[in-house]
């Protein structure tokens, strides 16, 4: 059953492009560490704030000045530096980061236009005032687990859609020892190594990288499984005396890159 | 604009938020289904002994369900319910193995506790005499550290069999022992994982609670004034209230882990055994 929704955008030049979309765990996750952030900056500034606010009234029950009303512009100041930063915060790094806060840069989502250009200055302070709405009741995350293009009030309102970052192509990062490249060498005369697909190589490639985290039997059993397989595609007699599964897959990648570079 | 709403499938191996949306989602297109399932087990829950044990099975069953769902070979309840159901005290079983360890664990944290307190206690007798600060603060630091290790121990723990019902509810010949042991080989080493995992998850409940705990104070301020609280009457509709709203949220929340955690086993099996990694099936000529 399909898990992940995923939404066809169309550029101003009719380009399609698609995204698959955050998700309410990736979402929370992110405003998680973002009110963590937040909060912590918060503090910081009242703390601040706290410390003229003495200092300043001080001052002027030295000098001898009536200042009954000082504190009410105080607390306004107070009021405003708050604002500032919650709504600061958002605006600030979306429209620095290209819809990204640290937390999202974290969880790997990202704020798009519905049309899949970047946002700007408009759509983030958009998104940021209307938080607090969406934060009361939990109706953002109510409005995000039931609409279908996951749109809290701060994205229908600013035309914003929230999606995964695109994963970069996994490149290689998996140490390939000497004896398969002599491996692949020998493959790339006894086999046919073009028979393999680049279906065929992605799965592969998905088991070099997933090798490390697997238990020894299940390494076993599955390289033994994946090489019995390939050696049959790509017309191999058999494998070599003394040559692992694990060792002949490393070897089969080595050949298919040689082969298509 | 956009448009065109499709949806995808997982691929291998999965973000911690990507398995709570996944988790999320799948109960939500199932709803029906499984919070039928949820509240029938609720039910059960109050004959003892055999209600337990369907209690148990049941849960297992919405695991089952679910990972059948993400690991596309989907099953209708019946044939799942036939799969799970004849292991029913295996699922009690493994609930009492459960107990057992977390018992034994808290026996161990007393000890713990207890050898801890008489290292505070060496430490304010050898050193009080010479300087009272430096007891006082040594042995906050020893008491200190000691229950954050504890808490992290119990975490840990609780982190590596918190998918024990899955492997009994998927695998054939698994018992109750052999799930506790599969529980744990599958969770070495993703501990840290699963608990931003239960993390990001129980952020999500967090609004369901908070309206339920509205809901029971609305109706523990409105029905004194509607019922003479000293009634047999009002005993009667404030029991009957209590439970079935306990019980109501009770199989709301369950069936949202169970989903989850089938999610985790299956991410887990595929890190940890390549679950999926396979050929596509085509024509060999």
């Amino acid at each position: 059953m399909p898990l992940f929704n995923q939404v066809t955008l169309q550029t101003p030049e009719s380009v399609e492009l698609e995204f698959t979309l955050a998700g309410i765990g990736n979402r929370a996750y992110a405003l998680f560490i973002d009110y963590l952030i937040l909060g912590t900056t918060l503090i910081f500034a009242l703390i601040a704030w706290a410390f003229f606010a003495f200092q300043l009234s001080e001052f002027l029950s030295r000098l001898a000045v009536d200042n009954s009303r000082v504190w009410l512009w105080m607390l306004a100041i107070q009021l405003l530096i708050v604002f500032s930063i919650y709504v600061g915060y958002f605006v600030f790094f979306e429209t620095l980061w290209q819809g990204q806060t640290p937390g999202k840069k974290n969880v790997k989502i990202r704020v798009i236009c519905d049309d899949g250009r970047p946002i700007g200055l408009q759509q983030s302070t958009l998104r940021a005032l209307l938080r607090p709405f969406d934060d009361l009741f939990f109706l953002g995350t109510f409005l995000i687990i039931f609409t279908k293009q996951e749109k809290r009030l701060g994205d229908l309102v600013a035309g914003t859609i929230v999606v995964q970052e695109e994963r970069p192509s996994k490149s290689a990062n998996f140490p390939v020892s000497e004896r398969a490249q002599a491996l692949a060498k020998y493959l790339e005369k006894k086999a046919d190594i073009s028979r393999l697909l680049p279906d065929d190589f992605a799965v592969i490639r998905d088991y070099l990288q997933r090798c490390k985290t697997m238990t020894v039997e299940a390494k076993t059993e599955v390289s033994d499984r994946l090489s019995a397989e390939i050696k049959d595609i790509i017309s191999l007699e058999k494998i070599p005396k003394g040559v692992t599964g694990n060792l002949f897959l490393e070897a089969v990648y080595l050949a298919y890159q040689q082969q298509s570079s | 604009m956009p448009r065109n709403i499709s949806s995808t499938q997982p691929d291998g191996p999965l973000s911690v938020g990507n398995i709570v949306s996944a988790g999320l989602r799948l109960y939500r297109d199932r709803f029906q289904s499984y919070f039928n399932l949820a509240l029938i087990g609720y039910l059960w829950m109050l004959i003892p002994i055999y209600g337990w044990a369907k209690l148990a099975a049941i849960t297992g069953l919405i695991s089952r369900l679910a990972f059948s769902e993400i690991n596309e070979h989907p099953e209708t309840v019946k044939e799942a319910r036939d799969r799970v159901y004849p292991k029913m005290w295996s699922f009690l079983w493994a609930g009492c193995l459960l107990f057992f360890i977390y018992v034994g664990a808290t026996i161990g944290l007393f000890i713990f506790y207890i050898v801890v307190g008489a290292i505070v206690a060496l430490i304010v007798g050898v050193l009080a005499q010479t300087s009272e600060i430096v007891a006082g603060i040594l042995s906050f630091l020893v008491g200190a550290s000691a229950i954050i290790a504890s808490i992290f121990a119990f975490i840990w723990l609780l982190s590596r069999l918190f998918i024990v019902e899955l492997p009994l509810a998927m695998e054939d010949n698994v018992t109750a022992d052999l799930a506790i042991g599969r529980s744990w080989q599958l969770t070495k080493g993703f501990v840290l994982r699963l608990q931003g995992i239960v993390f990001v998850a129980f952020l999500i409940t967090l609004p369901i609670s908070i309206v339920v705990q509205i809901a029971s104070s609305i109706v523990q301020l409105v029905l004194p004034t509607l019922f003479p609280p000293d009634s047999a009457l009002f005993q009667l509709l404030y029991l009957v209230l209590v439970l079935g709203m306990s019980i109501a949220s009770g199989a709301l929340v369950l069936p949202f882990w169970q989903t989850i955690k089938a999610v985790i086993y299956y991410d887990l099996r595929s890190r940890r055994e390549g679950l999926g990694l396979k050929f596509k099936q085509r024509d060999r000529t």
